[in-house]
C-alpha cells in the first residue's frame, strides 16, 4: 500500500523529536574495556577508541610519541592509563578516575579532556592537562 | 471529488526512513553535549600536579572537596573568561574551595592567561603566586592575596578594584605597575602584610588609593614606589641603592621608622600631610644621596624624629613654601639642623622645649608656639621671614638674620614678640643672642635686669631696637630706686674690662617703654637710632651687650622745651621727685607753653619737681616759671637739703614783666615772671649768677 507524502512527513517529524529528547542521554556502550591487561602504545603509534572506555583493571600505557584519543568517556576503577614522555593524549568527554584509579601524565606531553575530570582517586600530572574547550 | 494528496512508493519512503533514523543515529553517537568541563575533585581524590593544569572553557571550575593535604601544585591556568575554585557543590567559601582563606591558600602558581579581548575576571582567593598573562583585560576584585609571587607577563590591562594584598611571611618582591593615574595598571589600594617586601631596582609601583603596612612588613624600597592617597606604614620601611618613595596626595602616616640609606623620600608639590608619629624616626643616612625632598606646598609633622646624619647636610631639600612642624612631647624634641644651601621651607614648633642638633636654616617663616627653642649652642638662621610667637614663647640664644634684600624700615622680628631691629642702614646679618635670666657683661644687680642680649653684625647697621624681657628677667634685688619705667638701654663691654655706656643717639632721646603690667608677659623697651659705630652715646659695639639699666641717673636737659615735656630731658622722660636734674645749655620752661614745642601738658609734680636741679653756667642755661591761669605755683620737693644751685651769669638783662613764649632760647640763668610762684629749699647762687624774679620767689620751707 503507497505511503502518502505527509505520512513520510509525519514521520521524520516524530523521529526528529525522539532525537532530539533522547539526545542528551544516548550514550555509547563502552567500546574497549580493560580487564587487567597491559594495553602499550608507542613508537609513535596511533590509536583511536570511538566509545567509552572502562579500565576495570591494568594499565594502558602510552609512550614515545604515540597518541591515542579516546572519542567518548574514560573510567578508569583500577590501576590506571600513563602517559609517558612525549605521548599525547586526547579525551573528548569525560576522564573519571575512581578510587583506586590512577591517571599520570609524565612530561613533556599533553593530555586533553574536552569534558570534566572527576577523581576520586589519583591523578598526577608532570606535563600538561588542558581541561575543557574554549 | 479529487485527491490532492500525493504518494511515493513503498520502496522510497522505506528508503527515506532508513536514511533519516542513520543520520539521527549518528548525531547520537557524535555529537552529544560536554555538560561540564571542570576538574571535580573528591574528598578521596589526590591531585598531584607538577605540570600544568588548564581550564580552557569559560566556566571550567576546580573543585575540590579533598583535604588541603591531598593537593600539590604547580601551575593552574585559568583560559576562560571566569573561572573559580569551588568545592563540589559550587561554593567558593566557607569549604574545601582552594584559595578561600589563608589556611586554603593555593599552592603553587595559579595564571590568569585569556587571549581573546574579553574581560577576565580574577577570583578573590588567596594564591600562593598570581601571574596576569595573555592580552585580555583582567579584572582583579577587591581582597586578592598574594604570599610569594605576584608577576605579570605579557598581559593585557589589569584593573583593581579594593585592596591587593601582598601577605607572605617570607621577603617579596612587589610587582611593578606604573599607570599614572586611574587604577588600570595600577594598584587601588596595597596592604603589606606578615613578612619583608621589596620594590625591586629598576621597578615602578603606583598606586592610586590606600597603602598600609602591618608590623611585621618591613620594607625594602630599591626602585619607586609612589604612594596613593592615604598610606599608614606600621613597618620600618628602607630606601636603598637610589630606591624613592613618594609620599601620596593624603595624609601619610609614619608609625614606623623610614631609614634613608641611599635614595629619596619624596613629599611631592601639594603632597598631603605628613606626620612621624611618636617612637618613629625619619633619618637620611650620612649619604650625599639619602635624600629628602619635601616640594610646594607640603607639609610634615615631626611628633617622633627627623634625623639627618649627613654631616654637610646638603641631602636635604625644602621648598620655600613647605613646612616641617615639631611639634613631639618629647621635651626637650630635637629639631634636625639645616644647612645654608639647604634650609628649611617654613619652620613652626609647638607644645614642648626644642633644641636643635645644630645650626638651623630657614628661608621662609619661623612660628614659635607654647615653649621656648633653646638653641644654645647653636644658631637660628632666618632671612627675611616673619618670626611669629604665641604664649610669649621665645628663641634662647643665637638668632641670626640674613638680611639680604632687606627693606628699610621694616621690622624683622628676632628672639620674641617683643624683640626686633628696623633698620635705616642694613648689615649684611645681624644676630641676637638672648638669653633670659642670665648675666649680661657689667651687671648691676640693684639696677639691671637679668637677661643677656649679646648683638654680632657683619656690614654697618642703623636702627630702631626694641628689645623684651619678661617678669623673671627682674632680680629681688633692684634697689628701691630702680623702676622699670626708668629702663635705658646700655652698651656693655665684656670682660675683662667691664664698663657700660648709656645709648643717647638723639638729643633728646625717643625712647618707647611698656613696663611688665601691661603687657601680656613681654615687656620691652625701644630706642631709635642705634647703630654699631660713631660715638658713645650711640654706638652698640659687636659682640658687646644689650644691657637694660633701670637706674635713676642724673637727668640731663637734651633739648630745649617744658619741664614736663619728656623730650627736653636725656631719658626722655619727665623729672620725678626723686631725680637730679642739670640743665646744661638749653632752656627749660615750666608751667606754660611756648613756642619752641608748644607743650601744653602740666607738670605732674608740680609741688615736688625734683631734689636737686642745677643751671649751668653754658649759654642758655636758663630754667623760668610762668603760669596758665591758677596754675601758677611750684616747688622743688619741700624737705630742707633739696637745692637749686644756678651758675649762669646772664650777659644781659632779660625782660621778665610778661611770659616769653616765643622759641627762642633765653640766656638768664633762674627766672620766675609774674603771676608765678616758686619755692626752692635752699638757693646757691654762684658767684656772678643771676636771678630774675617778677613773681613770687620762696627760699627755704615754711
Amino acid at each position: 500500500m503507497p505511503i502518502a507524502r505527509y505520512h513520510i512527513v509525519s514521520l521524520l517529524f516524530i523521529t526528529l523529536v525522539g532525537f532530539c529528547v533522547f539526545f542528551p542521554t544516548m550514550t555509547k556502550s563502552q567500546t574497549l574495556v580493560n580487564m587487567g591487561a597491559t594495553i602499550t602504545l608507542t613508537g609513535g603509534a596511533r590509536m583511536f577508541v570511538s566509545g567509552n572506555t572502562v579500565n576495570e583493571k591494568g594499565k594502558i600505557d602510552v609512550l614515545d610519541l604515540a597518541r591515542i584519543t579516546f572519542d567518548g568517556d574514560v573510567t578508569i576503577k583500577r590501576d590506571g592509563i600513563y602517559f609517558y614522555k612525549d605521548a599525547f593524549g586526547t579525551i573528548t568527554k569525560d576522564l573519571d578516575i575512581k578510587l583506586d584509579g590512577v591517571c599520570w601524565r609524565y612530561k613533556p606531553g599533553t593530555l586533553n579532556v574536552f569534558g570534566t575530570i572527576r577523581n576520586d582517586g589519583e591523578l598526577n600530572n608532570d606535563g600538561e592537562i588542558n581541561i575543557g574547550k574554549p | 471529488m479529487t485527491s490532492n494528496v500525493k504518494y511515493i512508493s513503498d520502496s522510497t519512503a522505506a528508503y527515506i526512513v532508513a536514511v533519516v533514523f542513520c543520520v539521527c543515529f549518528l548525531l547520537t553517537g557524535m555529537v552529544q553535549p560536554l555538560a561540564a568541563q571542570h576538574l571535580e575533585n573528591t574528598v578521596t581524590g589526590r591531585v598531584k600536579n607538577n605540570g600544568t593544569i588548564r581550564f580552557k572553557s569559560d566556566s571550567g571550575r576546580y573543585k575540590n572537596d579533598a583535604p588541603l593535604t591531598s593537593i600539590t601544585n604547580n601551575v593552574i591556568e585559568f583560559a576562560g573568561q571566569n573561572n573559580l575554585f569551588t568545592d563540589l557543590a559550587g561554593s567558593q567559601f566557607n569549604t574545601n574551595a582552594l584559595g578561600q582563606n589563608a589556611l586554603w591558600r593555593v599552592p603553587g602558581m595559579v595564571r590568569y592567561a585569556l587571549k581573546d579581548g574579553r574581560a577576565q575576571l580574577v577570583q578573590q582567593r588567596y594564591y600562593t603566586n598570581l601571574e596576569m598573562s595573555d592580552s585580555s583585560d583582567k579584572q582583579i576584585p577587591d581582597s586578592v592575596f598574594v604570599s610569594e609571587w605576584y608577576t605579570i607577563f605579557l598581559s593585557g590591562p589589569r584593573t583593581y578594584s579594593g585592596t591587593f594584598f601582598y601577605d607572605g611571611n617570607l621577603r617579596q618582591i612587589i610587582m611593578q605597575e606604573k599607570g599614572l593615574s586611574g587604577t588600570v595598571n595600577r594598584y587601588n589600594n596595597l596592604t603589606f602584610q606578615n613578612g619583608p617586601k621589596t620594590v625591586a631596582s629598576g621597578s615602578e609601583v603606583w598606586m592610586d588609593g590606600i597603602f598600609f603596612t602591618d608590623s611585621l612588613s618591613p620594607s625594602t624600597i630599591e626602585g619607586d614606589f609612589h604612594w596613593g592617597s592615604k598610606s599608614y606604614l606600621h613597618s620600618r620601611a628602607e630606601l636603598i641603592i637610589g630606591g624613592t618613595l613618594t609620599a601620596g596626595n593624603d595624609i601619610s602616616d609614619l608609625h614606623a621608622n623610614v631609614d634613608v640609606r641611599r635614595g629619596t623620600f619624596i613629599i611631592k608639590d601639594d603632597a598631603g600631610l605628613v606626620t612621624i608619629f611618636p617612637i618613629a624616626t625619619l633619618t637620611t643616612e650620612d649619604n650625599v644621596a639619602a635624600e629628602l625632598v619635601m616640594g610646594k606646598n607640603t607639609k610634615m609633622d615631626v611628633r617622633g624624629s627627623f634625623v639627618n646624619l649627613h654631616g654637610p647636610l646638603v641631602n636635604t631639600t625644602f621648598d620655600i613654601t613647605s613646612l616641617v612642624n615639631y611639634i613631639g612631647l618629647q621635651d626637650p624634641q630635637i629639631m634636625q639642623a639645616t644647612a645654608l644651601t639647604n634650609p628649611y621651607g617654613n619652620l613652626r614648633t609647638a607644645t614642648t622645649v626644642k633644641n636643635a642638633s645644630g645650626d638651623i636654616h630657614v628661608a621662609g617663616t619661623l612660628s614659635v608656639n607654647d615653649t621656648n627653642v633653646v638653641m644654645v649652642p647653636y644658631t637660628m638662621n632666618l632671612t627675611l621671614g616673619d618670626a611669629s610667637y604665641t604664649n610669649n614663647a621665645e628663641v634662647v640664644g643665637n638668632f641670626r638674620r640674613r638680611l639680604t634684600g632687606a627693606v628699610l624700615n621694616t621690622t624683622y622680628m628676632y628672639n620674641n614678640s617683643e624683640t626686633f631691629f628696623q633698620y635705616t642702614t642694613i648689615p649684611q646679618e645681624l644676630a641676637l643672642d638672648v638669653r633670659p635670666t642670665t648675666r649680661p657683661n657689667d651687671y648691676d644687680m640693684t639696677t639691671d635686669v637679668f637677661r643677656k642680649v649679646t648683638v654680632s653684625h657683619t656690614g654697618d647697621w642703623k636702627a630702631k631696637v626694641r628689645v623684651g624681657y619678661k617678669a623673671e628677667d627682674i632680680p629681688a634685688t633692684w634697689g628701691p630706686l630702680t623702676a622699670e619705667r626708668l629702663l635705658k638701654i646700655y652698651n656693655a663691654y665684656p670682660a675683662p674690662n667691664e664698663r657700660s655706656t648709656k645709648l643717647t643717639p638723639t638729643l633728646p632721646p625717643t625712647y618707647d617703654r611698656r613696663p611688665l603690667l601691661l603687657s601680656t608677659g613681654i615687656a620691652y623697651v625701644e630706642l631709635t637710632g642705634i647703630q654699631n659705630n660713631g660715638p658713645d652715646n650711640l654706638r652698640l659695639d659687636n659682640g658687646n651687650d644689650l644691657l637694660l639699666r633701670g637706674s635713676r641717673d642724673t637727668l640731663r636737659a637734651a633739648a630745649s622745651g617744658r619741664w614736663s615735656n619728656p623730650f627736653t630731658w636725656d631719658e626722655a622722660r619727665e623729672p620725678e621727685p626723686l631725680d637730679r636734674v642739670i640743665i646744661d645749655g638749653f632752656t627749660v620752661h615750666t608751667g606754660y607753653v611756648r613756642a619752641n614745642d608748644n607743650y601744653a601738658i602740666e607738670e605732674r609734680w608740680p609741688d615736688s619737681m625734683a631734689v636737686s636741679v642745677t643751671i649751668s653756667n653754658t649759654p642758655a642755661s636758663t630754667l623760668t616759671f610762668g603760669s596758665v591761669g591758677s596754675f601758677n605755683t611750684f616747688s622743688l620737693v619741700p624737705n630742707a637739703v633739696v637745692t637749686l644751685t644756678n651758675q649762669r651769669v646772664a650777659p644781659t638783662l632779660v625782660p621778665t614783666l610778661t611770659q616769653d613764649i616765643t622759641a627762642a632760647d633765653i640766656d638768664g640763668g633762674l627766672i620766675v615772671y609774674p603771676a608765678s610762684n616758686f619755692t626752692a629749699p635752699n638757693l646757691i647762687l654762684t658767684l656772678g649768677a643771676t636771678a630774675f624774679n617778677a613773681g613770687t620767689l620762696q627760699i627755704g620751707v615754711k
